[in-house]
């Protein structure tokens, strides 16, 4: 049997629950909201140029040739 | 570390780092709230209602926090010129408005059974709705203004007036007389809140500061990508 005391809270828990239930709600909401604009735009994105640049850099970083000629630039 | 808020650097965000993020803000949560509503004892005056506090403090304390970097980065803005600067700032406005709005709602819901009275007219309270007006007027300028130069101008604006609003919040119940309490915790001496209470309130603050964390480099993405389609060579 489920403790009665912890939902009522000393009688306080019309309010202590509101609160912590409104806090959540409002902050999952937000995360949905902005993690379906995040996955549009990054949709939108690569439907334009294909891939982000980060990849290419990342790519060239990660090749022997570009190494090598890093290593080798007085840069 | 200023590196990696580039906007170049943000496209490498990607869902595995922001789900690692969502997972470590999960188990803050988890330890948090068992804190929060199960091993942190009542208040001997205020009773099982004290409980709010784990979610209205660390709320307001972003809600400030946030607008803060909003005000310091719309000074930097207009003074350097910074590029990426009103993206870093737009991309926080959608976490500390949300965080106000919940400061608001959960102080009134703790207003009622400590004060009897949902919301009154003091120097903290109105000083507080102030900010979540000024939260609106920022979000609503970038929406609302079609021109990024003039978006980012009136936004600036807004965000150093806005910033003039946070010493008073902060100071309000030691200039004026108000029904709100004093604070508990400050930079300056040592908190007055005993650390049975204090643990809680650090894990939720952590909890809700990873949550913002989530939630600004999810939308300095969103700004990023949203740019780079309208405008590609400004960020190059």
């Amino acid at each position: 049997m489920m403790d009665l005391d912890f939902f009522i809270l000393g009688g306080y828990g019309q309010f202590v629950w509101p609160a912590f239930i409104f806090s959540f709600v409002s902050c999952a909401f937000l995360f949905l909201k902005v993690k379906r604009e995040l996955q549009k735009q990054e949709q939108k994105y690569l439907i334009k140029y294909g891939e982000f640049e980060t990849e290419n850099i990342e790519t060239v970083e990660k090749t022997q040739i570009s190494k090598k000629v890093l290593s080798g630039s007085s840069i | 570390m200023f590196k990696n808020f580039f906007p170049n650097k943000i496209l490498s965000i990607t869902y595995t780092k922001i789900n690692g993020l969502v997972s470590l803000l999960i188990a803050v949560l988890v330890v948090g709230l068992i804190y929060s509503l199960i091993i942190s004892p009542p208040d001997y005056i205020q009773g099982d209602s004290v409980r709010i506090m784990y979610v209205h403090v660390p709320s307001s304390f972003l809600a400030l926090g946030c607008f803060g970097f909003i005000g310091v980065a719309s000074i930097l803005n207009l003074i350097f010129k910074i590029k990426f600067m009103p993206l870093l700032s737009k991309s926080l406005a959608p976490a500390g408005c949300i965080f106000a709005i919940i400061s608001i709602i959960t102080g009134s819901l703790w207003g009622k059974p400590t004060w009897g009275i949902w919301w009154v007219w003091d120097a903290r309270l109105t000083s507080m709705l102030i900010l979540l007006i000024f939260y609106i007027a920022y979000i609503l300028t970038w929406k609302l203004v079609k021109s990024f130069e003039k978006a980012n101008k009136i936004s600036s604006i807004i965000g150093i007036v806005g910033l003039l609003n946070i010493p008073v919040i902060k100071y309000s119940v030691d200039w004026w007389n108000t029904l709100h309490q004093p604070s508990s915790i400050t930079l300056t001496s040592a908190p007055t809140i005993h650390y049975t209470m204090l643990i809680p309130l650090l894990i939720m603050f952590l909890g809700m500061l990873i949550y913002t964390l989530i939630i600004f480099l999810m939308q300095y993405k969103i700004e990023v990508i949203k740019f780079k389609l309208k405008k590609k060579k400004y960020l190059k």
